[in-house]
């Protein structure tokens, strides 16, 4: 019986296996820098409001443009993160396919194969 | 690097050919340079900018290019400074003189305008709510009990109103044009300081940080043009104060004849001789009182013109409209760095400084009082409307112009 083989996640034969397939993003991923953005906007608003001995809501056109310029640039950030690592991903991908002298088959090993043997001394 | 483009530009549009373009109104008129009053007064041809409304509105380097301000200034936009004794009659005087020369009056500099909030609350009536380091205490707590350890703090902080007064002052005669006449002044601070000091009502080591102050704050600011001091005899000083009879004053163990003459010496010997190296001086005997009109015919008789090479006006030699501007920006919108140089620590006289407790427990109490909770024209409580959307607050902080009370 091949264990994982079926069920578990599939074993890359080669290294360009690992650029392969699609993994759907968690929601919290999909959104955590402009949230983080807004959030961030509409605090540093209110604590400016307190430093200056006012009212934490007071001036509340500053807090909606504040807050949208906040989600706007993490909006960006975040694009500007993907594009740096699908880049780098494109870049990997396109020396392994130029190099296949670098990357030659390799034999599948467990760690116990791998490790010494331990011996417990006190 | 702003400094480059101010000059630029406003050389650019300060120029005659660009005038006539823009303002087809200002035509150069022969600047007499004396003050007149304002029967007197032939109504210039060219029409003068309206004043500049400084206390509402910042003068930025977008103004500059715009806004000239050596347009607004004339032969009057001067300040005169009325000094003199204990109840001479100097803000009485000082008042007729401003009315007589279309002048802005600014009374004797008092800690009421500090004490007084924007909404009218007295904080002195937080006094019994207070530990007793943190109270109030102004004029009339120092005539009671001269020799109080607080004394110490009331002198510096009256340098301190008095600074901040004299830049209003400036600001005001650069941003609008209108003369000034204040009643006493930051210059002659230091007689009162030698009086105390005189009758050991303070420390010597308060009165060298009291120099400290003043050396740190006093060079920021232009002299005046013109002092006036009205010379009333130690005697009949004692008389008048008796006249007038602020019950404070008659009965007050600091008022006696020995701090007057202290004071006079003073006023005589180092003030009058330092000022006038820079102001034109003008010394009345006013022991019988005397009438404005007569002292206005004085002043209309000096000559305010400024030689080459001398000492007199120094402060106010501007040639370019560039430092006109500069000026006017340095007493108009920087106020609050000017204040900052009479931040000084004070921690090696023990009369200045306050327990830690005691100034928390302060703070705590001045946060509940009336209109102390936000900043001005944000506390909903005392009717501010409008908060929800308000954005801004007065570019400055302007004194109130309110005279001393005497219970």
């Amino acid at each position: 019986m091949t264990v994982g083989k079926n069920t578990g996640p599939k074993i890359a034969e080669s290294p360009l296996d690992l650029f392969e397939g699609h993994v759907e993003q968690p929601l919290l991923n999909k959104f955590w820098y402009p949230v983080t953005g807004g959030i961030v906007g509409f605090v540093a608003t209110c604590t400016g409001n307190w430093v200056a001995k006012r009212p934490i809501m007071s001036g509340v056109q500053i807090h909606a443009l504040m807050t949208v310029a906040g989600v706007f640039l993490g909006n960006y950030f975040d694009k500007l993160r993907d594009e740096y690592f699908a880049e780098k991903d494109a870049i990997m991908r396109h020396y392994i396919l130029l190099h296949p002298e670098d990357f030659p088959k390799f034999e599948r090993r467990k760690y116990s194969e791998v490790l010494e043997k331990w011996y417990p001394a006190r | 690097m702003a400094g480059v483009l101010r000059i630029t530009f406003s050389k650019f549009l300060n120029s005659k050919n660009v005038q006539s373009f823009m303002l087809p109104n200002s035509v150069n008129e022969l600047i007499i340079r004396g003050i007149i009053s304002k029967a007197a007064k032939i109504p210039a041809k060219a029409k003068k900018p309206a004043p500049w409304p400084y206390e509402h509105k910042k003068f930025t380097l977008f103004h500059y290019f715009f806004d000239k301000t050596s347009s607004r200034i004339d032969e009057n936009s001067k300040i005169i400074v009325v000094e003199g004794p204990l109840a001479a009659g100097k803000s009485k005087f000082a008042s007729q003189l401003a009315c007589e020369l279309d002048m802005l009056y600014l009374p004797e500099a008092n800690l009421d305008m500090l004490y007084i909030n924007p909404y009218g609350f007295d904080l002195k009536t937080l006094d019994p709510q207070l530990p007793e380091s943190c109270r109030s205490f102004d004029v009339s707590d120092w005539l009671k009990n001269p020799k109080h350890y607080k004394a110490a703090t009331f002198q510096l902080n009256q340098h301190g109103i008095k600074f901040s007064q004299y830049i209003d002052a400036l600001a005001h005669v650069l941003s609008t044009g209108q003369g000034v006449v204040l009643d006493r002044c930051v210059y002659s601070d230091f007689v009162f300081a030698e009086a105390m000091y005189s009758q050991k009502f303070i420390s010597k080591e308060v009165k060298n940080k009291y120099y400290q102050f003043r050396r740190n704050s006093i060079d920021e600011l232009l002299r005046p043009h013109l002092v006036i001091y009205l010379d009333v005899p130690v005697e009949k000083t004692l008389e008048n104060i008796k006249k007038r009879n602020f019950s404070m004053e008659v009965n007050s163990p600091a008022i006696n004849k020995d701090y007057l003459t202290t004071m006079e010496t003073f006023y005589k010997q180092h003030y009058l001789k330092q000022i006038s190296k820079h102001a034109h001086l003008l010394v009345y005997d006013w022991s019988e009182g005397g009438d404005p009109e007569v002292v206005i015919e004085d002043i209309e008789r000096i000559d305010f013109e400024k030689e080459e090479n001398d000492a007199k006006e120094n402060d106010w030699d501007f040639r370019m409209e560039d430092e006109w501007g500069v000026a006017r920006h340095k007493y108009s919108d920087g106020k609050f760095k000017l204040m900052n140089y009479l931040n000084i620590p004070c921690v090696d006289i023990k009369e200045l400084m306050i327990d830690g407790d005691d100034l928390y427990h302060y703070c705590k109490v001045l946060e509940e009082a009336p209109g102390m909770k936000f900043d001005e024209g944000f506390n909903a409580a005392m009717g501010d409307k409008g908060i929800l959307f308000k954005t801004s607050t007065k570019p400055r902080e302007t004194l109130p112009r309110v005279e001393r009370r005497f219970p």
